[in-house]
């Protein structure tokens, strides 16, 4: 049987494969792109990730591990393998302790670049804030398993390539980790080198070259660039255009009753609202303002159509302003990493509260009076920071850290107009 | 120093008003009063309710992390943060001084922020209250307002701050949160195209922010008697200066002067700060009040900032805003300038120094040098103090062998001011309210009073977690080390 006679069909279009080869590798030959995570060509399929999975003649298969076979029909981009392969993303963030914002990683980073690719706002499930562990007892290289997805990736790398067999998983289930073969458990009693092929492969931010941190600048990364499949020339013609400002054609149809509110966040959503410039003048034109911290009105008006939430649910005070503005507006949007999935404050909740406390109020030298702050007036701190899709319903979500000002002026425009908004593939950042 | 309204006697009769949140401000705070029958005002707090714990949570995170991750303290100053802890993590890089291309596009950025700060606060935030009067109407008392009654200077506000964003955006790839200074330099040449797209606007910016100047102390002297007055109080400056004495917001020494304008030190290095300033803890704040430490904390308080500053200074190395320090300081006669609305006057100063500082900075033909990084030998502590727009901003880190950080102090500029801003709010209980009926307009006279600090309530809830103290004994003439004791964070001595 001769090789050009071997063909099987992703989403409609023949493609040819050679015997033996899987799905994954024909359909990369044929610059068709599967989402993939724990694949990469160089090594033999590990299938951990599922992300890849596809319809193959009716079933779910992963196409990494599954071989080709004459007049196979795979179907790939299907708006339930989406949904799928979204829930999948979701729950690989929040099985670890993923802070894109200050993530090293982000911008260059496969599974960020998977979810801007399937369009993931939010992380849908409960932060489970595993208690993960950073080993930078190596001079040159650090682990942060705080962001490790399981991929495998290393552990192949170390023994196939290296031939150091460096890595290993350990435990089971939500206490399964990336272990490392040596007597002490850490990186530095290994022979692992800076110049090994396991210290390069990481799809993620948790196998870090030290101090080569942020040195490639906003803008230049890779993933700033390309998307994840365009890497692969898949659709040239969607290569990221210049962000653009985003004018609305349509007038709006009415307007609109806005409250915004900051809980436990900085303020940068905030201010990346009023980033918009000269289009605020038009905005504000355009909506009514009623509670927020830009003007002195204390309350939601119990009609609001909108209402904005920046920040994380730290104590009982930001409970009841979060259930306050629920009750008032019909649409909540969480706004930035905070609202959605807990951001730079929940860093606090692998660390007992008490002890971020006596660290501040008790055991600080130089201090008068040295006492812990209680008092009516003060709130009650809640043992752990949430994203505020765990206390209330959120309606829509706009990721960022900031979301950069076009993604509001582009979200406000599509409500205004009566459409459900959308973002953009270059307006969706983590950070 | 009035402290008869920090704790009421007894409190069990009086009625309770709350402000809250606090608002055209930059973060989350709130005001309680507490009131008796003859609506004489108490007790008045102005309260820090929330807590992040930052120094305890970025222990074990890479030192070259922490720019990054710190500027989320606060998105209205970001910069300020990624450059005080960038300074920190040069020190612990043990890069002493940076190329001269680096140092400048870390002048440009600060100088950017500084400038787009100061404008958000002034036009964004508390022009209404001076446009439209302290007890005008709710509705119309925001920006909303001022773009419908005065649609011209509120542009110029929007534009004026948009500039200084975008001088931070084409450094740092972001408005808000980007990245740019990493160990020993920064992590990207300007541009041509970005300078020459800068520079385009340069003349116009610099008109503006003289209008700005303009704009601000008339609002300022349209009232005098009333405003000078209001909350007003004789207080300790404290600030970086430079080392011939000028305005100075990226690097300098500490200078104190007192409320009669007399120095109470200078030249103090800033990495001895631990041995100048002490905080008091008390309970129904979470925002720590810090004092000098050889004054006492009856007399040892202080403020920060755009007054600080342009009280402090001996010049401003500019032209147009030194003939603007000028004017203030003849305002100001014999004295210091102490009124708390007059921030807002020597903030617009300070506008419009950075807009002039901003153009030199960008005809410097070193702005685009593409020589960026130095590299040093690895030291395990760092200091990093800058003049953010609020004030004085310090950032301390002690890191372990395996680079991650194992100590970090931040004392933020708001903090300084914390016994400065109760005591203008107790002020202004006693002279604007204190008998009068209560209503939302005469409350509004509180955060008036608030605003003029420009107090970044944001960066103020971080939580504060000390260093442990070191003291060393050196040999008077030799400067030798003779003996040392250190007090770790758990209390324990050891030499
Ligand atoms: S950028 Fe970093 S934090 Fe974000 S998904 Fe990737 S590894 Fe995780
Ligand atoms: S460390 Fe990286 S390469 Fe290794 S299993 Fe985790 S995510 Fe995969
Ligand atoms: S998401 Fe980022 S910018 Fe927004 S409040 Fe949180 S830290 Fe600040
Ligand atoms: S790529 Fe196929 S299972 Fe991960």
């Amino acid at each position: 049987m001769s090789n050009h006679s071997n063909t099987f069909s992703i989403d409609g279009r023949e493609i040819p494969f050679i015997a033996g080869e899987t799905v994954m590798q024909a359909a990369l030959k044929a610059n068709i792109y599967i989402p993939h995570l724990c694949f990469n060509p160089e090594f033999p399929p590990n299938g951990s990730c599922k992300l890849c999975t596809c319809d193959i003649n009716g079933r779910k298969k992963s196409s990494c591990c599954t071989e080709a076979k004459q007049d196979m029909q795979v179907n790939n981009e299907t708006h339930e393998l989406t949904v799928m392969r979204r829930t999948l993303v979701q729950m690989l963030f929040v099985e670890g302790n993923h802070y894109c914002p200050f993530c090293e990683r982000s911008g260059n980073c496969q599974l960020q670049a998977i979810a801007y690719d399937l369009g993931v706002t939010d992380l849908h499930f409960p932060q489970f804030n595993a208690q993960r562990n950073v080993d930078a007892s190596h001079p040159d290289l650090m682990l942060d398993l705080n962001r490790c997805i399981f991929c495998e990736l290393c552990i192949r790398s170390s023994t196939e390539v290296d031939h150091k067999d460096i890595f290993t998983i350990a435990g089971r289930s939500i206490n399964k980790r990336l272990a490392i073969n040596s007597k002490s458990g850490l990186l530095k009693d290994t022979a692992m080198k800076v110049t090994d092929k396991s210290a390069h492969i990481c799809p993620v931010g948790c196998i870090i070259i030290k101090g080569e941190g942020f040195k490639t600048p906003i803008g230049q990364r890779l993933y700033d660039q390309h998307s994840i499949r365009d890497l692969g020339n898949l659709r040239p013609e969607s290569a990221i255009k210049a962000k653009s400002i985003v004018q609305p054609d349509v007038k709006p149809k009415k307007k609109l009753k806005l409250a915004t509110c900051s809980l436990a966040g900085c303020f940068g959503c905030h201010m990346s609202f009023l980033d918009m410039d000269e289009r605020l003048i038009e905005l504000l034109e355009r909506v009514e303002l009623s509670r927020s911290p830009l003007n002195d009105i204390k309350t939601c008006a119990p009609d609001c159509d909108l209402g904005l939430i920046e920040g994380a649910v730290c104590n009982t005070e930001n409970i009841a302003v979060l259930r306050h503005f629920r009750e008032s507006c019909k649409i909540i949007i969480a706004v930035g990493s905070c609202a959605i999935n807990g951001g730079v404050p929940s860093l606090r909740n692998n660390i007992d509260v008490k002890d971020c406390l006596d660290e501040a109020y008790l055991n600080g030298i130089g201090l008068v009076n040295p006492k812990v702050p209680i008092d009516k007036e003060l709130p009650y701190l809640l043992e752990k920071v949430y994203p505020i899709h765990e206390v209330i319903k959120v309606d829509y979500f706009l990721p960022g850290c900031p979301p950069p000002a076009d993604a509001f002026w582009k979200i406000l425009n599509d409500l205004l107009d009566g459409k459900e908004p959308e973002l953009p593939y270059d307006l969706l950042h983590f950070d | 120093m009035d402290h008869s309204l920090d704790t009421a006697e007894n409190s069990e009769n009086l009625k309770r008003f709350v402000i809250e949140p606090v608002s055209r401000v930059e973060g989350h705070g709130k005001v309680t009063l507490l009131v008796d029958d003859n609506n004489q005002i108490q007790q008045c707090r102005l309260h820090i309710a929330e807590f992040r714990g930052f120094e305890r949570f970025i222990q074990g995170r890479p030192y070259w992390e922490i720019p990054i991750l710190v500027q989320r303290l606060c998105g209205i100053c970001p910069v300020s943060h990624h450059i005080a802890a960038g300074k920190a993590i040069d020190m612990i890089s043990g890069v002493t001084e940076l190329t001269e291309s680096a140092y400048k596009l870390r002048l440009l950025l600060h100088y950017g922020q500084t400038l787009q700060s100061h404008a958000l606060h002034f036009f964004h935030l508390c022009s209404p209250d001076f446009l439209f009067g302290f007890e005008s109407e709710l509705a119309g008392r925001n920006i909303v307002g001022v773009i419908q009654k005065h649609p011209e200077l509120a542009l110029q506000g929007v534009k004026l701050r948009k500039y200084g964003q975008e001088v931070i955006r084409v450094i740092c790839g972001k408005r808000i949160h980007g990245t740019g200074c990493i160990p020993g330099g920064m992590n990207k040449p300007l541009s041509r195209e970005d300078k020459h797209y800068l520079l385009g606007d340069t003349e116009q910016i610099i008109a503006w922010a003289e209008c700005a100047v303009k704009t601000a102390r008339d609002c300022y002297l349209a009232n005098e008697p009333f405003h000078k007055n209001f909350a007003g109080l004789r207080s300790n400056y404290l600030s970086l200066v430079g080392d011939k004495g000028e305005l100075n917001l990226y690097h300098g020494k500490l200078r104190l002067k007192d409320a009669s304008g007399n120095l109470l030190f200078d030249k103090q290095d800033y990495c001895d700060y631990q041995n100048l300033i002490q905080e008091e803890v008390k309970s129904w704040t979470y925002m720590k009040f810090p004092f000098i430490k050889t004054m006492g904390k009856e007399s040892g308080w202080y403020r920060t900032g755009p007054l600080a500053r342009v009280n402090n200074c001996d010049y401003i190395p500019t032209p147009l805003a030194e003939m603007a320090r000028q004017e203030f300081v003849a305002y100001g006669g014999k004295e210091p300038v102490h009124s708390t609305l007059a921030y807002h006057w020597a903030r617009m100063i300070e506008v419009l120094f950075s807009a002039e500082k901003i153009k030199q900075l960008l005809f410097d033909p070193m702005i685009t040098g593409k020589d960026l990084i130095v590299q040093g030998k690895r030291q395990s502590e760092g200091i990093g103090v800058v003049e953010a727009p609020r004030g004085t901003l310090i950032h301390h880190y002690q890191v372990g062998e395996d680079d991650l950080i194992t100590k970090a102090n931040l004392i933020v500029a708001t903090t300084h001011n914390n016994t400065a801003l109760n005591e203008s709010i107790r002020i202004v209980c006693t002279q604007q309210i204190n008998g009068r009926e209560i209503s939302e307009k005469v409350l509004n006279n509180i955060e008036v009073a608030i605003r003029a600090y420009d107090p970044c309530l944001s960066c103020a809830t971080h939580a504060i977690g000390r260093m442990p103290l070191k003291v060393e004994m050196r040999h008077q003439q030799s400067g030798e080390l003779i003996s040392q004791l250190i007090k770790d964070i758990d209390g324990t001595l050891h030499r």
